[in-house]
């Protein structure tokens, strides 16, 4: 065991390292710190339902961990391929209405109607690719922002699969894998909430989608995406098919996002047209704004984006709650004109889903501006000046 | 082999892979075959263009501009400012549809092939302007290239990567990332990087641009022993002490025509070339 533990935290070097000829593979993970890392975070997801005090938190955290999930398929299609998608929401939307009529209408078992919800958005995302990555530049954000319209209006209007307007159920689409059933857990003889349940499937397929991304990333498939984004005319010169890997990477950004918004779907249960387009091209903004924030170029990053970014609507809508009671006490004037101005009823300027767009969309500007790297950028420094204060520390000693 | 226990090999390779710490799995053959890459042989070949024209509007970039670059040799192509000389480049590698004239590789036109095609038959190249790719390592810059044009396996790329790395003098940069490396470094990593796809001709536009004296020697000396390994060079440059003294054979374009050709001693003293750079028409 003692060995099993030397091993396992020993430092590896940061990149490919070679000593006269012995070439060694990009680590999983490179350093002692991500381990401890993984580690505390498997213990956490692990722990999580046994303590959280509010099943909507469970299930807001489960939501959290899909788009974390999406959003490492936005990552490689981003940060490693340097290509802008604004209709990530569109895939979620895709595989949403896939959960619901292969998991509902059909009653496919999970694997089987998961597979298809990602196959159906890998289909659309090599249609939209193959019209918009041809092309150098930056075609795709206008050909996935047309998507979202595209979509929305045929969740509108297809109402044999979608119900238009009325919407579908998707909460019934089986969640089962073999004996083990998420949305009816028990462990221990403790009967699981269905939040609880499919909040460890959600970080499961978070893990399992982190895994991959960085399997990509580190090898030969990943070399030649990061290649093209750093140069797309030299990456041609020797003999990279920057086309055919710009469309790969999006199917599978696609696939994945298709995948997440069927698991979202079932737990949300129903499922209907937003009211309008642009609620979608918010949730696309989510996106962005969570890889930004996150930090651009590393698989961890976009996790700890969901994280921050996910809960910051329910937050505001709970800090505006507060700041409407506090000002009805003090100058009710005020707090009506606030609630005029920001609320979920109709009459008001602004809706609050608006205005977190709006407050995702300043975090996005200011984190470009100002940490271009990300919260995983804010990490490494602190890695780093951590070993550069413990290195002084040794050479003083 | 260090794992000598065939149970274990694979569930040893595993641990050791996620902790980036393995000693590869290397045939001997391929070891044998890379014991010595300075006994590397490269397969040149013949360039020829002929009579390319390339208007641009009403600039006539190239005006019939016929050249040929020898299996083995390196071609330059001097001439002034605005002369055609990368335009020139860009048709040979693909980047621009002649308006007329054709190129050929070895015998076999590639006047319409896409860039990448001809990559494939073994054109490489580097650029004016550096293009590494920036965020990637020295290393990484190189493998990614050698692994879309070797047939070997995967740890036998990298032990070829690792040796060009060697070659070309980049082997203490190999984990920089190459946005930070200075110019002249930075050239060589293109350089590697050309030389990973395994050409047959090798394409250099101004490769002593930004590098120091004793840089240029070094690039010099690298040029002339790729040549003598067989690779066909057909090289843009400014530094004219640096051309004359690594060329086989020159080629003078003005005004996109070709108005000399001949070894670098006669090029010196031939009269249309002085009065080319002199401005005198």
């Amino acid at each position: 065991m003692k060995k099993i533990l030397e091993r396992a935290f020993k430092i590896a070097p940061p990149e490919t390292g070679s000593q006269s000829g012995v070439v060694k593979p990009l680590p999983l993970v490179r350093t002692p710190e991500g381990y401890v890392a993984i580690v505390g975070a498997i213990a956490l997801i692990i722990a999580a339902p046994f303590f959280a005090q509010s099943d909507n938190w469970m299930g807001q955290f489960s939501n959290a961990g899909l788009f974390a999930m999406a959003a490492i398929g936005l990552g490689l299609l981003s940060g490693y391929a340097g290509q802008i998608s604004l209709g990530h929401a569109a895939f979620l939307t895709i595989g949403a209405y896939s959960a619901a009529y292969f998991g509902v209408d059909r009653g496919l078992a999970f694997p089987l109607w998961l597979l298809l919800a990602g196959l159906v958005g890998a289909a659309i995302g090599l249609v939209v690719g193959l019209f918009s990555l041809r092309l150098r530049g930056d075609y795709l954000v206008i050909i996935t922002l047309a998507l979202v319209f595209v979509i929305f209006h045929v969740s509108k209007n297809w109402e044999s699969v979608t119900g238009g307007n009325n919407g579908v159920s998707a909460g019934l689409a089986s969640l089962n894998i073999g004996p083990i059933d998420f949305k009816n857990l028990s462990v221990f003889g403790r009967e699981l909430t269905k939040n609880q349940g499919i909040f460890w499937l959600a970080w499961i397929m978070v893990g399992i989608t982190a895994l991959l991304a960085r399997n990509i990333v580190r090898s030969r498939g990943g070399r030649a995406l990061q290649a093209i984004r750093d140069r797309d005319i030299a990456s041609e010169v020797i003999g990279i098919d920057t086309t055919r890997n710009k469309i790969y990477v999006f199917v599978l950004s696609s696939a994945i996002a298709s995948m997440a918004g069927g698991v979202l779907a079932v737990q949300r249960g129903h499922i209907s047209p937003p009211l309008g387009a642009p609620d979608e091209i918010f949730i696309s903004i989510q996106f962005l704004a969570i890889i930004v924030v996150g930090g651009l170029g590393t698989v961890y990053g976009p996790i700890l984006g969901a994280l921050f970014i996910y809960p910051l609507k329910i937050m505001l809508e709970e800090i505006i709650e507060i700041v409407v009671d506090l000002l009805e006490s003090i100058w009710p004037y005020a707090a009506d004109k606030l609630l005029s101005f920001i609320s979920n009823e109709s009459g008001a300027i602004i809706s609050t889903s608006a205005f977190s767009a709006i407050i995702y969309a300043i975090l996005l500007i200011l984190f470009l501006i100002f940490q271009p790297t990300g919260i995983a950028g804010l990490i490494r420094k602190a890695q780093i000046g951590t070993r550069v204060q413990i290195a002084k520390h040794k050479a003083k000693a | 082999m260090e794992h000598t226990n065939g149970r274990s090999k694979f569930l040893n390779r595993f641990i050791q892979s996620i902790n980036g710490d393995f000693t590869p799995l290397v045939f001997q053959k391929d070891l044998d075959a890379m014991a010595n890459f300075d006994d590397r042989q490269f397969d040149g070949s013949t360039l020829e263009t002929t009579d390319v024209k390339m208007y641009f509007g009403g600039v006539k970039a190239l005006d019939g501009a016929s050249i040929k670059v020898e299996p083995g040799k390196l071609t330059s192509l001097i001439g002034p400012n605005g002369a055609g000389k990368t335009t020139l480049f860009n048709v040979i590698t693909g980047f621009l549809k002649p308006t007329a004239g054709q190129v050929f590789l070895e015998g076999r036109e590639i006047t319409r092939e896409p860039i990448r095609a001809r990559s494939k038959m073994g054109i490489a190249r580097t650029f004016q302007k550096l293009e590494a790719f920036n965020t990637l390592s020295t290393r990484d810059n190189i493998l990614v290239a050698g692994e879309k044009h070797n047939t070997r396996t995967e740890t036998p790329t990298k032990l070829e990567v690792d040796a060009l790395m060697e070659d070309v003098g980049l082997a203490e940069y190999s984990d920089i990332t190459v946005g930070t490396l200075p110019t002249g470094i930075a050239r060589r990593v293109e350089l590697a990087r050309a030389l990973a796809t395994h050409p047959r001709i090798l394409l250099l536009d101004e490769p002593s641009s930004g590098l120091n004296e004793s840089e240029t020697e070094e690039m010099a000396q690298l040029l002339s022993k790729l040549t003598k390994q067989g690779l066909s060079i057909l090289l843009v440059e400014h530094d004219m002490s640096f051309v004359m003294s690594v060329s086989d054979f020159i080629y003078v374009l003005d005004f996109g025509k070709i108005i000399a050709q001949d070894i670098p001693e006669k090029i010196q003293n031939d009269p249309k070339v002085r009065a080319a750079y002199l401005g005198a028409h």
